[in-house]
This record gives C-alpha cells, sequence and structure tokens, in this order.
C-alpha cells in the first residue's frame, strides 16, 4: 500500500442559521481518491474554493473525513484514537498559509522547539535536533532572533524547521508561498526540494503558482472538490483546455508552445524551461532553413 | 520601531543578574518588598536602599533606566503623599488651619509611604529589566505549579502570556496599518463629540477583532498540528534548573531578610523602634 | 499628474527609507512600481495620498505642492485614492453596500448619493447586485478584495494606488483583476498606480515602470526599455518576463530572434515569422 491512500474522501460544510439548524450543506470535497508514494514530490493545484486546502487539512489529522477512508502509513485514520492522531501528525508535518500566525515561541530556535516539547523528547535530544532542523533550513545563524524581525521567507523557513525537529517522513505546505515575494517563494522552494532530495521527505505542495509545479513527480489538479487531473506535470498541463476551466493558468514557457502549436506550427510542447523550449526551437528553425 | 516593543522593558545586557533563574529572581522581588513593609524607618530603608544599590550595581542596567519608570507614577507619589500628610491622626500638631491638621507623625508618614512605594516601583523593574518576558511566564508557571493542585491552568496560562507578548508587536503594527487604510478612505478620528469620536473608531476595532480572532483561530491550528495537547506533560528546551549561583542568590536574599527582621525585633524589643531607627 | 521631486523620507531612528526620489506620473497612465521588499515602494505611494510627509523634497499634485501650509491632505485622500495590500482585511460594516459608502460619506455625500456612488463603484468591480446586501466577511477571498477596491473606486478618485493589488489570488482572479484596472483605464480615464513582483503582469499592463532599489529610484521609464534591460534588473535582485530572457537565448543561439520583446504575444508573432 501507499504511504498516504485517500479513498473516495467526501467533506462536507454545514453552514447554520441563528438556532443551529441546518440550512445548507456544501462539498468541499466530493469523492477524491489519491495515492502518495514515499519521498515523492507531489503537487495539488487548483482555484481557491477548489477544496485543495480543506484535503490538506485531512493529511493532517485536522478534518476528518464525512465519508471515505484515509490510510497513513497502512494504519487507517481513526479519529477517535488520540493516539493514531498524535502519530500521523508527528509524520505528518504542516506549513500554513500566514508566517505570522503559526509562530509559537519568542525566539526562533524556541519555536523550533516547541513540536519536540509537545512529544516529551529529553532536553538534550530537543537542543540536538533544534540546531540539526535550524541548520538544514540554513537558520542556524538566527537562532536567538525575535521571529517578529525575520522576512517572510524565513519564517516560513522557521516553520519547516519546527516541523522537522518532530523528524517527519513527510511535509504538506498549504498554500505556503502565497504571502511570499519572489525572494521568499524563491528560498522556501529551494528548501523543499533539497528535502526532498536530501532527506528523502515526502512533499505535499499546494500551490496555485503553476511555476512551482513543473517539477513535481506527480500533479494533481483540484476543481469543485474533485480532482480533475493527475499525472506528470507534462500530461496535466498539456491538458491545456481543462487546465483553462479550472480556472488555472499554465507556465509561461508551456503557454508559448501550446500557442504556437494552435496556429498550425510543428513544434512539440511538454517544455517548461527556457532552455528546453530553446533546444526544440532551434531544431524546427533548423529543419525549416535547411527545406 | 514598533517591531522592538516589549513589555516590561527587558533590558538587553549580559550580568549575573540576567543569567539568575526566573524563580530566584521573583523569590527576590517578592523578600524585597516584605522587607519595605517590614520596616518604617530611616535606617531600615538605608539598609533597602543600599541593598537595592547592589543590585542595580550586578545587573549593569543603568540607574537613570529604572528612574524612567517613576515617572509615569508621579502623581499617584504626589497624591499619596499629600493624603497622608494631612489626613494622619497624630498628636503633636505642627499646624492648624480650618479642618486641615498637620501632625508631626502625618509628615513622618507621608515620607515613609513616598519612599517606600519609589523603592517598591524601583526594586520590581530590577526583576522585569533583567529578566525576558519569556523566562518571567517561565518562572511564574514553575512557582505557581502548585496552584495546580487547585485546577487551575498555570501551563496554560504561562503559554498564554507568552504568546499574546509574541503577538503584541504584530496587532500594534496592523492597528497602525488599517489605520492609515481608513484614513485613505476619508476617516476622521480628530472631529466631533464624544460619542461620534467613538463611533469614528469602529471601523478599526472591527477589522482588528476580525483579524485577531483569524489569527487565534489559525495559530490554534498550527499548534494542534505540531502536536500540542492540553493538560499532557510536556519537557522543554530549557528547563529550569537551579545552579550553584541560584543557591547563593537564596542565600544572599534569605540573609537579608533574616537580617532585617532580627534587627527590627531587638528595636522593638528595646524600644527603641520609630521613625529615624526601623 | 503626479510629481516627486528630490523627495527623501526617513523612519525614526532608521536608515533612509526614501533616497532622492524625483520622478513624475502623468494623468491616464498605468504605471508599475518594481523592486524587491524593503527598497522603498510602500514608503513612496504613502506619500502620494500624503499619509506620510516627506523628511525634505516635494510631493506636487497637479502643480500644487501637497505639504504646503494650505493644502487640504484630507481632499487629497478622494483624489487619489490608495489600496493597500490585503484590502481585504479593512471591511468592517454589516454589509457590502454600506462598506463601499462609507468612502463617499466621509467626501461628505449624503446617504443616498453615497449609496448610489457605492452602487455604480460594485457594479465597476464586477460584484452582482444580489450580495449587496450581504455581510463583506461572508464573501470569498476574491470578492472581498474587489468589495475593499469597490470602497475607494466609490470616492471617484481621479488616481487609484494600489499595493501588490494581486497578492492571495489564483491565477483566474489575478487576471480578472489587471484586466479590471486596465478598463478603469481605458474607459474611466482614471490614473493607475500598482507596485508588484510579478513581472509578467507589469509587462502586459503597465505603460510606464519605476524601478526602486535601496530607496532610490534605479530605473524609470517605458515598460519596454525597462524589461529589455534585464542586465540591470538583475543586479537589483529583479528578473524580466520569461519571454524576454527567451528571446535572447535564441539570439544567442544565432536565431535572428527579436530581443525587443516583453509579453507573450510579441512572443508568439516574432516566432511565428521565424518558422
Amino acid at each position: 500500500m501507499s504511504f498516504i491512500s485517500i479513498k473516495n474522501l467526501v467533506h462536507k460544510f454545514y453552514v447554520k442559521d441563528d438556532d443551529g439548524n441546518i440550512i445548507e450543506e456544501n462539498d468541499a470535497i466530493n469523492g477524491v481518491s489519491l495515492d502518495v508514494e514515499r519521498g515523492q514530490f507531489i503537487a495539488i493545484l487548483g482555484q481557491n474554493g477548489s477544496g485543495k486546502s480543506t484535503l490538506a487539512r485531512h493529511l493532517n489529522n485536522l478534518l476528518f473525513p464525512d465519508e471515505g477512508s484515509i490510510w497513513i502509513d497502512n494504519v487507517a485514520v481513526n479519529e477517535s484514537d488520540d493516539e493514531n492522531v498524535w502519530m500521523n501528525r508527528k509524520k505528518i508535518g504542516m506549513v500554513f498559509q500566514n508566517p505570522d500566525n503559526q509562530i509559537i515561541g519568542t525566539t526562533v530556535e524556541e519555536d523550533t522547539a516547541f513540536g519536540p516539547e509537545n512529544l516529551g523528547i529529553q532536553t538534550k535530544n530537543i537542543r540536538r535536533r533544534v540546531d540539526e532542523s535550524l541548520q538544514t533550513v540554513g537558520m542556524d545563524n538566527r537562532k536567538k532572533s525575535s521571529p517578529n524581525h525575520l522576512s517572510g521567507g524565513q519564517k516560513q523557513r522557521i516553520a519547516i524547521a519546527g516541523i522537522l525537529a518532530m523528524h517527519p517522513c513527510c511535509i504538506v505546505l498549504d498554500e505556503a508561498s502565497a504571502m511570499l515575494d519572489p525572494d521568499g517563494r524563491r528560498e522556501l522552494l529551494n528548501t523543499i526540494h533539497r528535502l526532498n532530495k536530501d532527506e528523502e521527505i515526502t512533499i505535499i505542495l499546494i500551490t496555485h503558482f503553476m511555476e512551482e509545479a513543473v517539477d513535481a513527480d506527480k500533479v494533481f489538479v483540484m476543481e469543485k472538490g474533485k480532482i480533475k487531473l493527475h499525472g506528470t506535470p507534462q500530461q496535466v498541463f498539456g491538458e491545456s483546455q481543462s487546465i483553462k476551466s479550472a480556472g488555472l493558468e499554465l507556465p509561461e514557457i508551456m503557454k508559448l508552445s501550446l500557442q504556437l502549436k494552435d496556429d498550425g506550427y510543428d513544434i512539440p510542447t511538454g517544455m517548461f524551461t527556457i532552455n528546453e523550449f530553446a533546444d526544440e526551437f532551434e531544431k524546427a528553425y533548423r529543419n525549416r532553413s535547411d527545406n | 520601531m514598533l517591531r522592538d516593543i516589549t513589555l516590561g522593558q527587558y533590558y538587553i545586557t549580559d550580568s549575573k543578574l540576567h543569567r539568575l533563574d526566573p524563580r530566584v529572581k521573583l523569590a527576590g522581588t517578592m523578600i524585597y518588598i516584605i522587607t519595605l513593609f517590614l520596616v518604617k524607618g530611616m535606617l531600615g530603608y538605608l539598609i533597602a536602599a543600599i541593598f537595592f544599590a547592589v543590585m542595580v550595581k550586578v545587573s549593569r542596567v543603568p540607574f537613570r533606566f529604572m528612574v524612567r519608570g517613576l515617572k509615569a507614577i508621579v502623581s499617584v507619589l504626589i497624591i499619596t503623599g499629600v493624603c497622608n500628610l494631612l489626613f494622619f491622626n497624630g498628636e503633636q500638631k505642627i499646624l492648624e488651619y480650618g479642618i486641615i491638621t498637620i501632625t508631626l507623625e502625618g509628615i513622618e508618614n507621608a515620607i515613609c509611604m513616598t519612599i517606600r512605594l519609589i523603592m517598591l516601583i524601583l526594586g520590581t523593574s530590577i526583576m522585569t529589566l533583567t529578566t525576558t518576558p519569556n523566562d518571567l511566564t517561565d518562572g511564574i508557571e514553575k512557582s505557581a505549579g502548585f496552584l495546580e493542585r487547585f485546577r487551575i491552568p498555570v501551563h496554560e496560562i504561562a503559554l498564554m502570556m507568552s504568546i499574546a507578548l509574541r503577538f503584541i508587536p504584530i496587532l500594534v503594527e496592523e492597528t497602525n496599518k488599517i489605520m492609515k487604510a481608513q484614513i485613505s478612505r476619508g476617516a476622521d478620528f480628530e472631529s466631533g463629540g464624544l460619542i461620534k469620536r467613538v463611533k469614528n473608531y469602529v471601523p478599526i476595532i472591527v477589522p482588528l477583532f476580525i483579524s485577531a480572532f483569524h489569527r487565534a483561530s489559525d495559530l490554534a491550528m498550527a499548534m494542534e498540528s505540531r502536536c500540542y495537547r492540553t493538560g499532557k506533560e510536556r519537557t522543554k528546551l530549557y528547563p529550569l534548573r537551579y545552579r550553584k549561583s541560584d543557591y547563593m542568590a537564596y542565600t544572599v536574599i534569605i540573609t537579608y531578610l533574616i537580617g532585617m527582621a532580627f534587627m527590627k525585633c531587638i528595636l522593638v524589643y528595646n524600644g527603641l523602634n520609630g521613625f529615624w531607627t526601623m | 499628474m503626479i510629481i516627486f521631486e528630490n523627495v527623501n523620507y526617513t523612519y525614526d531612528g532608521e536608515d533612509k527609507a526614501v533616497e532622492n526620489a524625483s520622478f513624475k506620473i502623468d494623468n491616464g497612465e498605468f504605471v508599475g512600481i518594481i523592486g524587491r521588499t524593503g527598497s522603498g515602494k510602500s514608503t513612496i505611494i504613502q506619500m502620494m495620498n500624503g499619509l506620510l510627509k516627506p523628511s525634505s523634497g516635494k510631493v506636487l499634485y497637479n502643480g500644487q505642492s501637497i505639504f504646503d501650509e494650505n493644502y487640504n491632505l484630507r481632499e487629497l485622500k478622494f483624489k487619489v485614492g490608495l489600496v493597500f495590500q490585503y484590502p481585504e482585511y479593512q471591511l468592517f460594516e454589516c454589509s457590502v453596500i454600506k462598506d463601499v459608502a462609507y468612502g463617499p460619506e466621509n467626501k461628505g455625500l449624503n446617504e443616498e448619493d453615497a449609496v448610489s456612488a457605492a452602487k455604480r463603484a460594485l457594479e465597476m468591480v464586477g460584484i452582482p447586485e444580489d450580495k449587496y446586501d450581504k455581510s463583506p466577511f461572508d464573501l470569498s477571498g476574491g470578492e472581498k478584495k474587489r468589495v475593499a477596491i469597490a470602497g475607494i473606486l466609490a470616492m471617484e478618485p481621479e488616481v487609484l494606488v494600489l499595493d501588490e493589488p494581486a497578492a492571495g489570488l489564483d491565477p483566474k482572479s489575478r487576471r480578472n483583476l489587471f484586466v479590471l484596472l486596465k478598463t478603469l483605464q481605458k474607459e474611466s480615464g482614471i490614473t493607475i498606480v500598482v507596485v508588484s513582483h510579478s513581472m509578467e503582469d507589469m509587462a502586459e499592463y503597465a505603460d510606464h515602470i519605476l524601478v526602486m532599489n535601496n530607496g532610490r529610484v534605479a530605473m524609470n521609464g517605458s515598460t519596454k526599455d525597462v524589461f529589455i534591460d534585464y542586465r540591470s534588473l538583475e543586479s537589483m535582485g529583479l528578473a524580466a518576463p520569461k519571454v524576454t530572457y527567451l528571446m535572447a537565448e535564441l539570439k544567442r543561439r544565432g536565431i535572428p530572434a527579436d530581443t525587443n520583446i516583453i509579453t507573450m504575444e510579441e512572443a508568439v508573432r516574432c516566432l511565428e515569422t521565424l518558422l
């Protein structure tokens, strides 16, 4: 079985009137199934309100299914079993959108220590875990700083360090780059790619920046609580019409090649980087010149 | 800037006092306050002042920094002083004017009360200046741990305090931003009568509260996702642990307390207590 | 027309946030201000409507210095509408229409006129009528942002200044927002000033770009001139749109690509003539 296995997940939100009677029922997630293997880099794309954040919260056991089931590491998520829930939260860490609202400690190292402290780790081991985690995200020189003095990108790296200190095997990033500037976004992305490669940590990246998804092993596109597309970035972004109707956009270079193809030019479309495109274009150009 | 606001104005430097366990400092401050109420005479205050001066020296916090804290309460000092002066029932009348009677005891009492208050404020400020808010909450949590037995959630209260401290600068900045945004929409905070003015602040208070609630709910979720659960034993990166210097500090404080109490007893026994002694 | 003349700004006890800034924004332009975080962009736009007063130098609106003693600074706020980052966090009224009418009411309009100004603004930003009486807090993120922008538009400003208006929006809402701003510029003749981190958006929508770097106006010119000089942008930690880099790369490979290209549309046209 896969590391994470979700089967026919349904999550409902209820709108209640002042007396507490249910007046409206919305399906935030409506029959989602997906599998994540250990060590994968997964991207989940979707418009605001497509249900991707709700899905993320299920992975961290902050929400529980109304229907369907979630298996993490071959164990079914069980709402009534506290130990099971805590175990899952230890395995799967979560980085949220607003950098300020997830830092608990008054200094960087105190914040990083928050998770291990909750787990009841011995003091000398907390110290080691904190030092290692901060080093991994490149923030070990700011141990004693107040988080209020850091940039958005640095704060998100601290949030990641706080999770790493709990020794997880997977990190879910719920639009963690949405409030960052381009520098911060780059910092964050470099960090998670490095964790994925060097530490073999499974990454589930929820985002609406298309460019962040092009290096993923697998991409899922959500629309109205369902998974609309899934596959490699090439496969998913190849479905340009479906991407557009899901309220998303193609990565710039891909957009360019698709436009050329649509206009009847013979050029491949699976490229994401400037160099890949230039290679293909060069070929097409030389062929044309030869004829 | 705004982000530097810290409650209780911690003074950043390194000293023996800064390094002490916060529980020692809490106890020390407590004892210092007790001795201030124990004595009521110049000699006693002089000894307390010497003790205080030594602490200031050890703390390496400039004295003028502490005096700043006094400015805010000048009016309180004056009022207590004057009240004591005018309304203390003494026997040795010095001046009588209508219903106002000033007695020697009244003067002495006013002087004592003023000195006591000043020394109280200065003394407690040493604690806040040498202890980070976080250490202080830690210290309170540990010292007040016995209250858990009475079902008072000491740990949760301490955690709330430290989170509140972290969010004060963020909320101050946010208030500033919302205010600017509403001024850009033509909000006017200066004109109108009292009710109008209070109403003018609605466009600031409502968004501020909404944002604070959002932050609180985000934070609660982030804490839960990092395995926080109430009522569960937690470990600490910096557990409070007494070191040799802390025991030495306790010895000093307790010696000071016993010394003061002993002197007071002897003076009372010999009938020598009074304004000029203790 | 907004003119900055040798403007300096220093926050208490810190380095200069803005240093010797001089530039001009013409009526009816769409101006983009780009630069890294902390380069002084926010400070600049807060001086445009008089929220911040320069430490030295002059800010002129339609020829008048706005910090002159007898200049009505409050009036200026209605002419130069400023939309802060995440304006959705400033909503406070119990209904959408009331919230949008707050600005016009402050301007001195009576209730009826304020409400009709609010309705016009809501129509411009594309909020349907059945949502006017809803609580603004029940709307989606994108809608809230539109309502907040309508709150400024309802004051009928001549200039609309926006700080990172697309922050947190998904691609579709982001595109809709920029199309809206372009329409406001083209059809209502409103001058638009946008602070943005998205070079692609700026390349597509702005006429004129100001580049801020360490508190200084480092570049000031037409959108094309600024983005073509991608080496200067890079030295400031910024970048040109992807297509500009692509054209340079093709040129480097000996393909006669036009390196004067900054938008997708231009790139498609150029590449198609090459094939």
